[in-house]
């Protein structure tokens, strides 16, 4: 265990997968659907898919990373491409935020699962 | 973003971690065995007289951890609402436990902190001075609670709850299983 309470291979997972939904959201944006909440889903199943223990902290982390890709992601692409990560808050209509919110639960809940079975 | 709104959000944020803190300090000299393997090395070490460094690593890494996950929920709480203050609270919070326990290593030195005879700490409602918390290491589980890491009004709140909230702890848990078989 590191400073961040999870381990480099489960960290490296997670970074992985919000890489991959914050690409599915980008991409999905492009075609006129707002779904923030599914780069949590896939952080959430990525995490509890290569974890065999429950961990509160690793949760934690799957919250932190859906929310950040998400941010980076609406920033790469779609019609919010245009506004820096500073502004991302000015992005956030009180529904978008609750997607954004729903998101970081979601991780926080699946991501905090172990999936894999015991050795 | 005004500074006023920076500023209270980094104030409620370093006023409820230092809660959560005061909270849980409380509860691991309350929890015999989780005392025993972590918080009580922390007291031991500063009861004898100083032979290591300053911040072992144990203690880094106790206080860099919690550190690095408040700071990173912090940075999405201060991304969504884009007010960067709480993520400066969690900052300062950080800064903030190594200096205090970083000056409380004023009173660690040849004379063991027992023998300095540092003298309880008054009840008040201000804010926790490194010799409080000195006066914590060498004496634990000291009638007048020195829990808190910043504002003495946490312990005044905890030793008005003790009572009720003492029931809740792991150690009278325990004691009422061992009753109970
Ligand atoms: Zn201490
Ligand atoms: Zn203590």
């Amino acid at each position: 265990m590191n400073w961040l309470g999870i381990r480099l291979p489960v960290l490296l997972a997670v970074l992985a997968c919000a890489a991959l939904g914050g690409g599915l959201f980008a991409w999905l944006l492009t075609r006129g659907i707002d779904a923030p909440y599914l780069v949590g889903v896939v952080v959430g199943v990525g995490a509890a898919a290569v974890s065999r223990e429950r961990s509160g902290m690793r949760g934690v982390w799957c919250g932190v990373f859906s929310v950040w890709a998400g941010a980076i992601a609406q920033r790469l692409a779609g019609p919010y491409a245009t506004v820096s990560l500073f502004g991302f808050a000015s992005t956030l209509t009180w529904g978008r935020a609750a997607l954004f919110s729903l998101g970081a639960a979601l991780a926080a809940a699946i991501g905090s699962r172990g999936l894999r079975r015991p050795r | 973003m005004s500074l006023f709104t920076s500023a209270l959000a980094a104030g409620a944020f370093f006023f409820c971690a230092d809660f959560a803190y005061t909270l849980d300090h409380y509860l691991v000299h309350h929890d015999r065995e989780r005392y025993r393997r972590t918080h009580g090395r922390h007291h031991r070490r500063y009861n004898g007289a100083k032979d290591a460094p300053q911040l072992d690593e144990y203690e880094l890494t106790t206080y860099t951890s919690a550190a690095i996950v408040s700071m990173a929920t912090m940075s999405a709480l201060s991304l969504m609402t884009g007010n960067f203050g709480f993520f400066a609270g969690a900052l300062a919070k950080y800064v903030h436990s190594l200096v205090l326990h970083l000056y409380q290593h004023r009173w660690w030195g040849p004379v063991p902190l027992r023998k300095q005879n540092l003298g309880r700490p008054r009840r008040h409602w201000g804010f926790v001075s490194a010799r409080t918390h000195a006066f914590h290491h060498s004496h634990p589980d000291d009638v007048t609670f020195t829990y808190a890491e910043t504002w003495a009004g946490f312990d005044r709140i905890l030793e008005w709850a003790h009572p009720h909230l003492v029931r809740f702890t792991a150690d009278a848990r325990r004691s009422r299983g061992a009753e109970a078989s």
